[in-house]
């Protein structure tokens, strides 16, 4: 009996044995049939076996610089030219004849050694398909000051408020791309940006400020896209309802192209090969920091004492990519001044002008700064 | 005794688990076919080799390039061997694993308009109609697209 035994399980034994030899050999005879000969000319004439699947505007072009998931960065600004004027607290009631003894009345000036610090921003998709994308944001911005001219700073002046310390950007923005068809997309945009000198123990709505953006465009074909809108910003240090204009092109080789968002940015794009390319071009920066002791002079009013800083930078920027989806990207160029004046707002209430057109309401303090070579340098994690 | 009786209970274990296998596998199959991404510029046909779908480019709605006016090339592929390589032919979908639940993971899919290949998974939305969704590192960092299954007249 236990003979029999042993000749069943050897049998057995043998019959796995021969499916788990024979097994390599079936999985190897369905890869090379896989490689057999194709007729292409089938593939051309085909029916949809369900319904058909509506295209839409890709949100991106070929050729353009990778989208940026997430970006850490540093920027810095070669020493440079100040000059502030006295500040005028006494909100837009003021005389405006006084204005011009503003404008003309230098109270400090001098030069300020180092103007930099971290940059940090994040752009994540929170639903991405071919007919939406929605993706969330977050941006971190310093400029730390430090002065370099022996002056003594005038007591209640700029340079006492800045001098050693550091105003920040914090903000929120969301963007939705929306198309309609093959060709037509719409974008949105909106941020929530708290810019000043705040730290976490003092941080609060009267350092929020909100901008907008919408805009309607086509996307002709993979090569180009534009889209005109308007939007609310505060690129120019104050608050502006200005129109926008998208475009973005690759030529028919690829090696070149345009990257433009008027009037924040344009870039003329050369592709070096597929992992290096050279952007040439501007972008405007900016926006309206609160000076926390500068912004109450009566108690119990929540005023605000705001620079209104608005820069273009003219810059040349290489990327580059480090390792798979990291790119690093050098940008070195010019800072010039726009906008440093300062406005208070009385007890909190914005004031619109929107290049004189809106309105003329005076400055509290007209400042300007001389131009600075700057440089930054970041890595990226990247949608190439 | 012991031995075989273990033995022959593996053997049942096994003839047992078979037909749950066999019809994972052909749930997986529902992959099998041709397919159009939503820009409806390529077909692409899947196919099964071993126990993973791999799916080549089998149509081009522009085959030739504009340039040259030769038939299109891998020419963006990061490996400069592939870029004399054609494009109609090239298998840009690879390794996907059949989870269960309509769903294909581990895969790859190659862009070959930036030449980029990333993660990926399919979903069966229903049987004509996938959601192919390609991503760096996480999920979140991706994008999703709706293929549409082609019938051959």
């Amino acid at each position: 009996m236990i003979h029999l035994n042993i000749k069943i399980f050897n049998y057995l034994f043998f019959l796995s044995f021969l499916f788990v030899c024979i097994t390599p050999f079936n999985v190897l005879a369905q890869e090379e049939g896989e490689e057999e000969e194709i007729d292409w000319a089938a593939y051309g004439e085909v029916e949809y076996a369900g319904g058909q699947t509506k295209s839409y505007a890709n949100a991106k072009i070929v050729g353009l610089s990778p989208a940026k998931f997430i970006t850490v960065g540093y920027e810095q600004q070669m020493p440079y030219d100040y000059s502030y004027s006295t500040i005028q607290k006494d909100g837009y009631s003021f005389d405006r004849e006084r204005q011009e003894a503003i404008d003309n009345n230098l109270a400090e000036e001098g030069r300020i050694g180092y103007t930099g610090g971290l940059r940090i921003n994040a752009n994540i998709p929170v639903i991405s398909k071919n007919s939406f994308i929605w993706q969330m944001g977050f941006n971190y911005m310093q400029s730390a000051y430090r002065f370099s001219d022996d002056n003594a700073p005038v007591e209640g002046g700029l340079k006492e408020q800045l001098d050693g310390r550091t105003l920040h950007t914090a903000g929120l923005f969301t963007t939705f791309y929306k198309p309609f068809n093959e060709t037509t997309f719409m974008l949105l945009q909106a941020q929530a940006d708290m810019s000043g000198d705040y730290s976490l123990s003092n941080l609060g709505d009267q350092y929020l400020r909100y901008s907008a953006a919408a805009l309607v465009g086509k996307r002709p074909h993979d090569r180009l896209q534009w889209a005109v809108g308007l939007s609310r910003t505060y690129r120019v240090g104050a608050p502006n309802y200005v129109p926008v204009a998208l475009y973005n092109y690759t030529s028919k080789n690829r090696k070149w192209g345009i990257e433009a968002l008027l009037p924040a940015r344009a870039f003329y794009r050369y592709s070096i090969n597929q992992t290096n390319l050279l952007l040439a071009g501007f972008a405007l920066e900016g926006g309206s920091y609160r000076i926390a002791e500068l912004s109450n002079p009566t108690p119990g009013q929540v005023s605000s004492f705001e620079i209104r800083r608005g820069e273009i930078k003219a810059r040349l920027e290489y990327q580059r990519q480090l390792v798979g989806f990291f790119w690093w990207s050098l940008q070195a160029g010019m800072r010039i001044d726009y906008s440093y004046d300062a406005d208070y707002l009385d007890n909190g209430t914005e004031t619109l002008r929107v290049f004189g057109i809106l309105g003329d309401a005076p400055f509290s303090m007209r400042n300007s700064l001389g131009p600075a070579p700057y440089f930054n340098v970041s890595i990226s994690f990247v949608s190439p | 005794m012991k031995k075989l009786f273990i033995f022959l209970l593996t053997i049942a274990a096994l003839y047992i688990s078979e037909p749950i296998q066999a019809q994972d596998a052909k749930d997986g199959d529902a992959l099998i076919g041709v397919w159009e991404p939503s820009h409806g510029k390529a077909r692409i046909k899947i196919d099964k080799i071993a126990d993973k779908y791999y799916g080549r480019i089998v149509w081009l709605k522009e085959p030739k390039d504009p340039q040259t006016g030769e038939p299109k090339l891998d020419k963006n592929n990061p490996d400069e061997s592939m870029h004399s390589a054609p494009l109609r032919g090239y298998r840009m979908l690879k390794d996907f694993e059949y989870q269960g639940d309509g769903v294909w993971v581990e895969g790859t899919i190659y862009d070959p308009e930036n030449g980029n290949t990333y993660s990926s998974e399919i979903t069966l939305k229903d049987e004509n109609t996938l959601d192919i969704r390609g991503y760096i590192g996480m999920k979140t960092f991706g994008r999703s697209d709706v293929w549409k299954r082609l019938k051959l007249k």
